[in-house]
């Protein structure tokens, strides 16, 4: 990806706690680097996945390729997800890449 | 670039994501097998749908983005399909546009690869240009403005085939970018 920032930074917050459903919201920059930082919370999520997932991304400013195969791999295990206040720039990126599908791009964040 | 006779070649252009070694091997897997399809006489959606069988859904999430093409040389005619990849763009006569295409998800995202394919005549001396995302793509920046200056920047040039590429890759590639970058021309020369 372009120019990789060696301090990126990307975090992952779960919020609604119950095996039925939870919303994962994922704020700062996502690349290559930054990635990495999230993996273990992603693998504890998939190790006992709720059954409905949705995303919020309405604090994500950057998200290259190695960020989509993280979101990739959560739509993998769980079906498409519902993908909540991405910024016109990462809606760009989802759609550009023909992801709409399997990332279902709605409004703002509930 | 693959010559598969009768005035007809396909070509690809593409990128895995991630850089390890599932990535590496993807990727050799990924040209031994678009070689072979491309040999067998499909065209770009059915190529791009064998590879989706291929490579089915990786569980660590990698893909890959694929652009195939197809040229008629005789006939002018190109036929492209898209698998999360950019479209190509058409320099001719001072502009460019890119080619209008549905893009389909990456391969390796769903177990069915559907990326529909479309056909456009492409005029005498234009060059088509095919490109990875460390071209365009820059931090913070809409994908669009990037897609725009390379066009701007492919319309105003005067010149041979290699001095257009050369020159995007010069103008257009960041200054200390560590992503890979990928470029193909293809010019009828009458």
């Amino acid at each position: 990806m372009a120019g990789v920032n060696e301090g990126s930074h990307a975090e992952i917050d779960l919020s609604g706690g119950g095996p039925a459903f939870m919303t994962a919201r994922i704020s700062g920059e996502l690349d290559i680097v930054s990635v990495e930082n999230l993996r273990g919370t992603v693998d504890d999520l998939l190790a006992r996945p709720p059954a409905r997932l949705d995303l919020d991304l309405s604090g994500l400013a950057f998200m290259d390729s190695s960020g989509l195969a993280l979101l990739l791999s959560l739509a993998n295990r769980l079906g498409p997800l519902q993908v909540f206040g991405a910024s016109p720039l990462i809606r760009r990126v989802i759609e550009a890449t023909g992801l709409t599908g399997v990332l279902q791009l709605q409004g703002a964040a509930p | 670039m693959i010559p598969t006779g009768n005035g007809r070649a396909v070509f690809v252009v593409g990128d895995v994501s991630g850089r390890g070694l599932s990535a590496a091997t993807t990727m050799a897997s990924l040209r031994h097998a678009i070689r072979a399809y491309a040999v067998q006489g499909g065209g770009p959606a059915v190529i791009l749908a064998k590879l989706g069988e291929l490579i089915g859904q990786p569980e660590e999430g990698y893909f890959a983005t694929v652009l195939c093409g197809s040229l008629d040389v005789d006939r002018h005619l190109l036929t492209v399909a898209s698998a999360g990849h950019f479209a190509p763009l058409v320099v001719e006569g001072g502009t460019a546009h890119y080619v209008d295409l549905d893009v389909g998800p990456p391969i390796g995202v769903l177990p069915r690869q559907e990326a529909p394919e479309v056909t456009v005549t492409v005029p005498p001396g234009a060059t088509v240009v095919a490109f990875t995302d460390g071209l365009v793509e820059r931090r913070g920046e809409h994908l669009d403005v990037g897609l725009d200056r390379l066009a701007h920047a492919a319309a105003g040039h005067r010149g041979s085939i290699d001095d257009l590429l050369g020159r995007l890759l010069v103008d257009l590639a960041p200054a200390g970018s560590d992503d890979d970058i990928a470029i193909l021309g293809v010019q009828w020369q009458a």
